[in-house]
């Protein structure tokens, strides 16, 4: 018997875009999917918004709701979709955008654009403030390989999930030079894993794009950080991709 | 066999072996992949990494299969381990005994040569400010090795072998002036080192220690210190489906991260950092050398070196054992 293969759908809300071309990055191992799903809507291979009314097994959504038409396309996505993914930074936690919400939005709004210009000003929301979200595939960018391997668990029925171990790990395996014990900021220890430690890599501190890690120890990173930083330097880090939120 | 001479048998070896070594860069010495005799470091300084990773890589796909056929995925390319310390010896020696049912890191091993090296005993032990044991004149007797160089104080180096797998790999060089030593098991027969019986009565009942209470208002929980660890040997198996088939993976874990300890329902064992900590120690000092009479912690201070928050295991112990006096 031929089962029928799983339909799948790309959506992007506001964003780069950057996750989907990092899928498409994969190239020939992101057609190959092809032989076991049938990709139905893919935002960068098409025209348009797609607004159709077909059913997907999977959707993954990139970016963040931020306009009425993406909260509109969202709710929709929502309905049209089994499983619902929400892919990158923007979608898991609210993105770049999100540092908006630490200001007074007003007052950055008439800094970028002058006068009436029919720009609306929303709050930024990450995707689950407005959907239900089935799974998170974090990282700003997602990293295409744990895509891969979500979705072929999805497609094996496997429920699939990604480790839970610090920034800290993968640096450490690296052997990169920590720059934390050299007294910058780093929020490695409190950042959920699966990057590589890239970052680091370019001996440059973890801002913690790929959100908090499971069990993070947020208060003793704080005190650490305090000793010699000012509470200032402290929080701008946390509002980048908007850690300070998560924290409670 | 003097410098020229070592030379010579090390440049044999590169010609047909991957080799890794202690190397300097920016002031530490790292374990790496080695190309030419100049690049090692033969001063027996403690590399920031340890051996670890030859032995147990941090992640390596253990077997794949598509459709019906399954592979092994052996790795298996001629390595050595060269100039290898004597604390990542008994580290090494500590590996050996944990795996030595594990067909992967045996298959490994097989491809692998140790050579053990120090730029003289005792004072390498009393250079390394070792906390884990005292120095026993038959140290060698105890630890596993294919081949064991020793720096003379005249600059002379003389050769051991501790396999037969050495004596061949010396012979086939040329080394005729080696003594062979047996291994004599993990226990001397004066019975076990007295520092490894008192770090285990200090760590063994503290759970109520302030120590512990203290040490988890700072600690991150980042697992650093058991990445570095030479002798922190846990890790996940994974099976990660592919686009045909699965692929099952193993990688290095550790008991500070959350999948750890983790049981169905999401609960955990291990929730706090405090009984993290414990059992970190616990493991090291209490059940190690339950179970293999041996050490479960080599002093290397690498936990310490790379702790973001100064955590030291040699302050740590001490404390415990003066408490525990009280
Ligand atoms: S640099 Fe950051 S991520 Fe790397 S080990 Fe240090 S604290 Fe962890
Ligand atoms: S190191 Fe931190 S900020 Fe950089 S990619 Fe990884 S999680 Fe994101
Ligand atoms: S390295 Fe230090 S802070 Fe990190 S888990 Fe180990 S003891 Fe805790
Ligand atoms: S000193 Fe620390 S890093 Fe070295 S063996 Fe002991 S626990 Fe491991
Ligand atoms: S239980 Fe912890 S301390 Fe023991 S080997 Fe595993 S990671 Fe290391």
């Amino acid at each position: 018997m031929k089962t029928k293969k799983m339909e799948i759908g790309f959506f992007s809300l506001t964003s780069c875009e950057g996750c989907l071309f990092a899928l498409l990055d994969l190239k020939e191992k992101f057609f190959a999917l092809n032989k076991k799903v049938r990709i139905k809507s893919f935002r960068l291979l098409e025209e348009g918004i797609h607004m159709s009314e077909e059913k997907f097994d999977i959707a993954f959504v990139e970016g963040s709701p931020l306009t009425e038409q993406n909260i509109e396309q969202l709710k929709k996505v929502r309905k049209q979709a089994k499983t619902l993914i929400a892919i990158g930074s923007c979608a898991h936690i609210g993105g770049i955008y999100h540092l908006k919400q630490y200001s007074d939005k007003e007052k950055i709004f008439n800094y970028v654009y002058s006068g009436n210009v029919g720009v609306e000003n929303f709050d930024v929301l990450p995707v689950n403030k407005i959907v239900k979200v089935d799974y998170f595939l974090p990282g700003c960018p997602v990293n295409a390989n744990e895509f891969l391997q979500f979705i072929h668990g999805l497609i094996i029925g496997k429920s699939p999930s990604i480790e839970q171990n610090p920034v800290c790990r993968e640096c450490q395996i690296r052997g990169y030079e920590c720059v934390l014990q050299k007294g910058e900021i780093c929020l490695g220890p409190i950042t959920q894993a699966g990057c590589d430690a890239v970052c680091l890599k370019s001996k440059q501190g973890c801002w913690g794009c790929r959100g908090l890690a499971e069990d993070a120890q947020i208060e003793n990173l704080v005190k650490e950080l305090r000793k010699k930083h000012t509470d200032h330097e402290i929080i701008k880090v946390l509002e980048v991709f908007g850690i300070k939120d998560l924290l409670n | 066999m003097d410098l020229g001479e070592l030379q010579k048998f090390v440049e044999n070896l590169l010609s047909d072996n991957i080799v890794y070594a202690p190397m300097k860069k920016e002031a530490k010495v790292f374990v790496s992949p080695i190309n030419n005799f100049a690049e090692i470091d033969w001063t027996s300084e403690l590399p920031a990494n340890s051996f670890k990773s030859v032995f147990l890589p941090p992640e390596e796909i253990l077997w794949k299969n598509a459709g019906k056929k399954f592979k092994t995925a052996f790795a298996s390319k001629k390595t050595i381990a060269l100039a290898m310390n004597v604390l990542d010896l008994q580290a090494f020696t500590l590996f050996e005994h944990v795996f030595e049912k594990d067909i992967y890191y045996q298959r490994r091993r097989q491809n692998t040569f140790v050579v053990g090296f120090t730029a003289g005993l005792p004072d390498d032990f009393r250079k390394y400010k070792i906390f884990h044991a005292d120095y026993e004149e038959n140290v060698l007797e105890h630890l596993i090795f294919d081949i064991f160089i020793e720096k003379q104080k005249n600059g002379n180096f003389i050769f051991f072998s501790g396999s037969e797998k050495g004596q061949k790999l010396l012979e086939e060089n040329n080394v005729k002036d080696y003594e062979h030593i047996e291994f004599a098991g993990l226990v001397p027969e004066s019975g076990m080192n007295p520092r490894l019986i008192a770090n285990r009565k200090a760590v063994e009942l503290s759970f109520n220690d302030k120590l512990w209470d203290e040490l988890a208002e700072i600690c991150l929980a980042c697992g650093k210190c058991s990445v570095v660890c030479p002798t922190c040997f846990c890790f996940n198996l994974e099976d990660d489906p592919q686009l045909n088939g699965v692929e099952r993976k193993r990688q290095w874990t550790s008991c500070f991260y959350p999948e750890f300890s983790k049981i169905c329902g999401n609960k955990k064992e291990l929730a706090e950092v405090k009984k993290k900590l414990y059992f970190w120690y616990y493991h090291k000092f209490v059940r190690i050398p339950e179970e293999l009479s041996y050490y479960g912690c080599v002093s290397c201070m690498r936990c310490f070196n790379v702790c973001p928050v100064g955590i030291n295991i040699a302050a740590n112990l001490q404390r415990l054992a003066k408490n525990q006096q009280k």
